[in-house]
């Protein structure tokens, strides 16, 4: 077993088109998240690479086996997929114990009984709930559920793993802990990891790979600092990151190799090597969308854009400024602690290397940033 | 994908319920009968001997009678070998079971007994030859010959009956004195359009119409004036007395039980089966005085036998039957239980329950099976339409 | 950088239509879902939609013995029956007349119980009222006495000279009950309101058990007045819940059988239940042409009532949790509605058992000394002189070949329907949004539309000979004979009770969380196995539960086997029955308790090591 390949995926229920033409290669030992707002097909596509769900069109392959056939209606069992999944619900049998809920599949799969207990109590220790194998699940905290939900998902080494929201029902506090113990969980056991999430804080941390679905649809499939950098489209852009980044009206001309921009924050020029495929290939004007991220603006006190100080929301570690240019709203984001007065004047600064430039009417990016080479490991 | 599945059933079903095809017997009812000896009259001996060797000495038997069982069980005492099963169904079912089966072409059953009250089954069973008579003269020799349009076993009838313990004898002498102000409120009866018993007489009251304007006049004194909705005298009688708030009883029983409950001021009299008298010895102070009801009391039901049609074992039923009412004399054990106040055998020679009130002092109408099913509808519409 | 595409391409392997046929029959024979799905739908169509279609045709269909007066031959289409139920001379008394005394009762009978069971369910619920436990097993004890004997408790009390017979306890005493307190539509009114109010009460009470109370609260912090947030918060979430008992109460009003002929047929008053059965037996046209009016009231019934309940139905389930829920203190109240409660409870609940049960002990009837008292009809030898010689009940071995009957046929049926119903509610809750789901959850429900003595008479004529079709010149028995069998008794039972069956175990299902059960199919444990160490565990209670409400509704059960029973399969109620009609008050007064007493003793059990709670399968 390699990689996972969905090919064409159309999904239905009723009329109601939940996943419509879904591409997608996941390689092995990938962490590869599935992110995307509430209702966008997420949940389904992981469901249907598990088998619970079966598509109306396209084709599933895991590694050269044929998993889906859906126009030959051939959809193999989940059993024989060699996964595991650890449900939003954690979906642990609350009539069994820990440690049965864990032995489950074993016993299933009729293994011999000290197999069974090694196997089971190598899972717990990894998960460190050794001590609650001879609890029920509704004497455990929600912590303490998920793991023995993940400890049930990995007893049998499953060759991927399928996880579906999980940490969407702990508090902030364990969820970044478990994050963490995710990631180790990956790197230790090189699983297929296939990860549904809501949380781009959680896409962007732990996965090789992020694919952003909007309404059934993807919309990129990227590395998670190229889905930062370079957002596809307006609404991508918009999607990803938080705070939000700054998307400002202006007018761009394309002459030959560069592309001429204006808007309140003045003129940009940008050289042909930036541009994307979806740069119009002809000469001339279009409206745009300048997307700048909080962070890549500075404020200086030599010369620089004016704007004024609308209001300062300060975080500790960061600094969060709203700052009025014209008739256009910016954010500005700083780290650590720094005082404005409301309505003060100040001056501002972008690197024009790290604007996106939209298109205003076809949404898509024309205009990518300069990847920063150095950031990556 | 489900649903056409769904719908892939649904038109195969279809087509078996129209493939569907029932099939009906031949035409040759008639020749069957002849073939099976239903005319002659074996002996007893004979019959008994023949079923033994031919039909392993089994019959099977529809009753609508809880006796019936304790009869066969004394013929099974007295004819060992034989095995006769009985079942105890109700009238009401007894020939749409019969009929049904029939048509489906299951032929297990031998003898029907139930009880003729609208002619259904001389139209629509002997009529078709479904069942057949089974008239040996050695046992129906000296029966009326009125009674012979089927086999009969016993007759009993609709009479009034009256509180004892308030009157010395029957309060009501004609059917008119039901619809005064007297029993207004004060009579039992049943639904007649529920229950035969009661719209059979009903339809032979207005059969005989003519004698009831006759009775309004003995009764009254004055010719009776009818309405518009009144065809007949006895449509004036039914709508009067239905205006008179009659007590609609839910069965014989619960009649008997009104009319007959100790203690009561101002008891009702009501209508009810002739062999409920045997509610006297359950302490209901009940009797009957029909000799001096004008006209008539009402019509018999007959209580009748038949051999079903391509019937598997012909001589025990015909053995069985013989048993049944009361072998070739008449006092045979196979009558006994059925020898009771209120019943009467058609059969003269039969034993008759003691204190029982001789048939011919009852004044009745004849039995007109024509007349009645013919009118029976009519009549059970014409008693919905003036319940009130 | 890890490398962001795979290089493999993948094509897939031409199509072929063979292979997907095979591989549809595979899922089609190896899906579980599937496969009872197909069994469900096939079952279904022939023990409901062929019988129904039976119904119609027959209404349509000219019987032999209305040849003549219809002019046709027997088995011409006809009009006859549906012309002479509504446009003729006899329609007005057939049909019009017990169909308006039939709306009358089963309105006012609606509007009672749903009040008086909305509001207990309100006091047992919400309130700090004392000795909950006590209260809240006896306002449901009515539901384990069948109507038709509160029905003869009531002649036991009210009786009078009208209709002739034993006097009842008032006459005796020397109060004369007037006419229309003894009889006709205000006795059958009381008399099945303080039987269907049972319905109202577990529905609300399971309703508001399930609205969390902070709901309320929230009310509360925004200053709104107790009775604004009862009309205006607690009211609208219950509605739900009222609506359906509404409809249940209704339609069970307007089948209802037993009660009005106890009631109201001695005095002529006519409902369109017993204008059903007077014309069942002998013109079967008519009446299954009554059956399919009472069938389509009882649809246009909750047909208007989704329409009214709509989006809100979800209502029901909004923090099905619970979890806290603080009680309204009474205060100076508490006593009055104590006394009122009880004083209620002692009318609808007492009285009728021991009515019954003293009249049980009185040797001749009508005679409420205690001079004439005797346990003869409880353990008296046969004596020729009393009941047509009937011993008391437990020495007669009729008595005990019924009690085993009963028994036989309360375990079987409920035993059967429940596993039925839980099947049925694992497709319903499985396949919701889909078709096949649906279909189901239709199919099912049709039997609750059917009055039972039709259902019964619709089963004695599909089943009283076999049927079989021809296929290929060979003979093919598609329906069997079953008439006088037990398995025609058992079989009615089930298929009526199909429907609450199957919502017991769809509302049983809806709470197995269908995650619980993926997460088996992910470890590969067969449909069998899911379904046996995960699915039947976690739905044991809601499996009792279901169980009891089938059990305590068939061990009643009269109007739908009246029809149907030979003698040797006669069960309690229909002992009672028999006994009461045939003028035997004592015997059949005595055989109510004994039926009594056994509900009452399973529900304990049930309800004390099970934890059932009948409501379940009540619910819409």
């Amino acid at each position: 077993m390699d990689h996972i390949v969905l090919q064409g995926i159309n999904k239905f229920y009723g009329t109601n088109h939940v996943l419509k033409d879904i591409d997608l290669t996941i390689n092995q030992g990938e962490f590869m998240t599935l992110l995307g707002p509430s209702g966008c097909g997420k949940t389904t596509t992981l469901r249907v690479v598990a088998g619970l769900e079966n598509p109306q069109s396209g084709m599933l392959w895991m590694g050269d086996r044929l998993v889906v056939n859906a126009k030959e209606e051939y959809f193999e069992a989940p059993a024989k997929r060699q996964l595991n999944l650890v449900f939003q619900s954690y979906a642990l049998w609350p009539h069994m114990t820990v440690y049965d809920n864990v032995a489950f599949e074993l016993n299933v799969n009729k293994l011999p009984k000290q197999t069974i207990r090694d196997l089971v109590e190598n899972a717990l220790d990894r998960m460190q709930i050794g001590e609650f194998a001879q609890r029920y699940p509704n004497e455990l905290s929600g912590g303490q559920q998920q793991r023995v939900a993940i400890a049930r998902a990995i007893v049998n080494a499953p060759k991927i793993l399928l996880l579906d929201e999980p940490l969407s029902n702990l508090d902030a506090k364990l969820r970044i802990d478990m994050r963490s113990e995710l990631k180790r969980l990956h790197k230790e056991m090189g699983t297929t990891v296939l990860y549904v999430t809501h949380d781009q804080a959680e896409a962007l941390t732990l996965s090789t790979r992020i694919a952003v679905f909007f309404d059934g649809r993807i919309e990129q499939i990227d590395t998670p600092l190229n889905i930062y950098q370079n957002p596809v489209t307006i609404r991508m852009a918009d999607f990803i990151g938080n705070p939000r980044i700054n998307l400002l009206d202006g007018k761009a001309n394309r002459m030959g190799n560069t592309l001429r921009v204006t808007c309140s924050l003045g003129d940009f020029e940008f050289d042909q090597a930036l541009f994307t495929d979806d740069m119009p290939k002809e000469d001339g004007e279009f409206d745009c969308k300048l997307g700048i991220r909080p962070e890549q603006i500075t404020l200086t006190k030599k010369d620089g854009f004016m704007a004024n100080v609308y209001s300062v929301m300060p975080a500790g570690s960061e600094t969060l400024i709203q700052l009025k240019v014209g008739n256009d709203n910016l954010l500005v984001k700083l780290l650590g602690l720094h005082h404005y007065e409301q309505d003060a004047q100040v001056k501002l600064k972008v690197d024009p290397q790290m604007i996106n430039v939209f298109h205003a009417q076809t949404e898509r990016l024309v205009k990518s940033v300069n990847q920063d080479e150095d950031m990556l490991e | 994908m489900e649903l056409k599945r769904t719908k892939l059933f649904a038109l195969c079903l279809a087509i078996m319920m129209l493939l569907a095809s029932v099939a009906l017997a031949g035409p040759d009812e008639q020749q069957w009968a002849l073939d099976n000896g239903l005319n002659l009259d074996e002996s007893m001996e004979d019959l008994y001997a023949a079923s033994l060797a031919n039909e392993g000495g089994t019959v099977v038997v529809y009753t609508i009678s809880s006796r019936t069982a304790k009869i066969a069980a004394a013929f099974m005492e007295e004819y060992p070998g034989m095995n006769v099963e009985v079942y105890d169904i109700s009238s009401g079912t007894l020939k749409e079971k019969f009929l049904t089966e029939y048509e489906a072409g299951i032929r297990t059953v031998d003898i029907v007994h139930s009880k003729e009250q609208v002619g259904e089954y001389t139209f629509e069973v002997f009529g078709e030859d479904l069942l057949h008579n089974y008239q040996p003269a050695s046992i129906f020799g000296n029966v009326d010959p009125s009674y012979l349009a089927l086999t009969p076993l016993m007759l009993e009838l609709n009479l009034w009956f009256y509180n004892t313990e308030v009157y010395d004898e029957s309060p009501i002498s004609s059917w008119w004195d039901l619809t005064t102000e007297e029993w207004r409120g004060r009579v039992v009866f049943q639904d007649a359009a529920s229950n035969d018993a009661y719209c059979a007489p009903l339809t032979a009251m207005v059969q005989h119409a003519d004698e009831m304007a006759a009775d309004y006049e003995a009764v009254f004194g004055t010719p009776i004036v009818l309405d518009n909705d009144e065809p007949t005298a006895a449509h004036a009688f039914i709508k009067r007395f239905l205006a008179n708030d009659p007590i609609m009883a839910k069965g014989s029983d619960e009649v008997i039980e009104m009319v007959g409950a100790a203690g009561q001021e101002n008891p009702p009299v009501g209508y009810s089966s002739s062999v409920k008298l045997r509610g006297q010895s359950d302490g209901f102070l009940i009797n009957y005085g029909p000799e001096k009801m004008g006209v008539a009391n009402g019509i018999p039901a007959l209580n009748f036998l038949g051999i079903a049609n391509e019937a598997q074992h012909p001589s025990g039923a015909k053995l069985f039957i013989k048993y049944w009412m009361g072998g070739e004399d008449g006092k045979g054990a196979g009558y006994d239980p059925l020898v009771s106040l209120g019943s009467w055998s058609v059969r003269p020679e039969s034993n008759s329950a003691e204190g029982n009130i001789l048939l011919s002092d009852i004044p009745l109408w004849d039995i007109d099976f024509n007349y009645i099913y013919e009118n029976i509808e009519d009549i059970r519409d014409y008693w919905i339409v003036h319940r009130q | 950088m890890i490398n962001t595409s795979s290089n493999t391409t993948h094509t897939a392997p031409p199509y072929s239509a063979a292979r997907k046929w095979r591989n549809r029959i595979k899922t089609a024979m190896t899906s579980p879902y599937q496969i009872i799905v197909i069994i469900s739908v096939i079952l279904l169509a022939y023990l409901i939609v062929i019988p129904l279609f039976e119904m119609i045709r027959t209404t349509f269909t000219l019987a032999k013995a209305d040849a003549r007066r219809a002019g046709g031959e027997a088995g011409d289409l006809t009009f006859y029956y549906w012309k002479r139920l509504l446009f003729s001379d006899v329609s007005k008394n057939l049909f019009f007349v017990p169909l308006l005394n039939s709306l009358v009762i089963a309105c006012s009978v609606s509007a009672i119980s749903i009040v008086t069971g909305a509001l207990i369910a309100w006091v047992m619920v919400r309130t700090d009222i004392p000795c909950k436990r006590f209260f809240s097993l006896a306002v449901i004890v009515p539901y384990m006495l069948p109507s038709w004997c509160k029905s003869m408790a009531w002649l036991s009390v009210f009786r009078n000279q009208r209709i002739g017979g034993a006097a009842g306890l008032l006459s005796y005493l020397g109060v004369t009950t007037p006419d229309w307190l003894a009889y006709g539509p205000v006795a059958i009114i009381v008399v099945l309101s303080i039987h269907y109010y049972a319905y109202a009460y577990l529905l609300v009470s399971a309703a508001l058990r399930s609205v969390n109370s902070e709901l309320e609260e929230m009310g509360e912090i925004v200053g709104a007045s107790k009775t604004f947030i009862l009309r205006r918060i607690t009211f609208p979430l219950v509605l739900p819940a009222i609506l359906s008992s509404f409809i249940l109460t209704f339609s069970k009003s307007m089948g209802t059988f037993g009660v009005p002929s106890f009631l109201g047929l001695k005095v002529n008053y006519y409902t369109i239940s017993t204008s059903l059965y007077s014309t069942v037996q002998r013109q079967k046209g008519t009446s299954f042409a009554i059956s399919l009016m009472l069938i389509a009231i009882a649809s246009i019934n909750i047909f208007m009532n989704q329409r009214m309940i709509g989006a809100r139905k979800s209502y029901a389930t909004i923090g099905g949790k619970g979890g806290r829920s603080s009680l309204v203190k009474l205060g100076k109240w508490k006593p009055v509605i104590v006394a009122v409660l009880s004083i209620f409870l002692l009318f609808a609940v007492m009285m009728p058992l021991v009515v019954l049960l003293y009249q049980s002990f009185m040797l001749k009837a009508g005679e409420f000394g205690l001079d004439n008292l005797t346990l003869h009809y409880w353990f008296g030898n046969a004596d020729p002189n009393i009941s047509d010689g009937m011993p008391g009940v437990f020495k007669s071995s009729q008595f005990w070949m019924f009690v085993k009957n009963t028994l036989k046929l309360t375990f079987i049926t409920s035993l059967v329907a429940t596993l039925c119903g839980q099947m049925l509610g694992y497709i319903n809750s499985r396949g919701r949004h889909l078709r096949s789901g649906k279909l189901v959850e239709q199919l099912v429900f049709i039997p609750y539309l059917i009055p039972s003595i039709a259902f019964g008479a619709m089963y004695l004529s599909m089943f009283a000979t076999s049927t079989k079709v021809n296929i290929f010149s060979q003979d093919i028995t598609i329906i069997p004979s079953l008439y006088g069998t037990f398995a025609l008794l058992v079989l009615v039972s089930i298929v009526k009770h199909l429907p609450f069956a199957s919502r017991a175990g769809t509302s049983n299902m809806m709470q197995i969380s269908i995650e619980l059960e993926e997460a088996g199919q992910i470890a590969g444990a067969s449909f069998i196995r899911r379904f046996g160490q995960i699915v039947l565990p976690l739905s044991k209670n809601g499996f009792m539960s279901g169980f009891m409400l089938i059990l305590i509704s068939i061990m009643k059960e009269l109007d739908l086997i009246v029809i149907l029973i030979t003698p040797t399969q006669a069960t309690l109620p229909y002992m009672a029955y028999t006994y009461s009609t045939s003028g035997f008050q004592q015997p059949a007064s005595a055989v109510a308790i004994v039926m009594f007493a056994m509900v009452f003793f399973f529900y304990w059990i049930a309800n004390r090591f099970f934890n059932a709670d009948i409501a379940g399968g009540l619910g819409g």
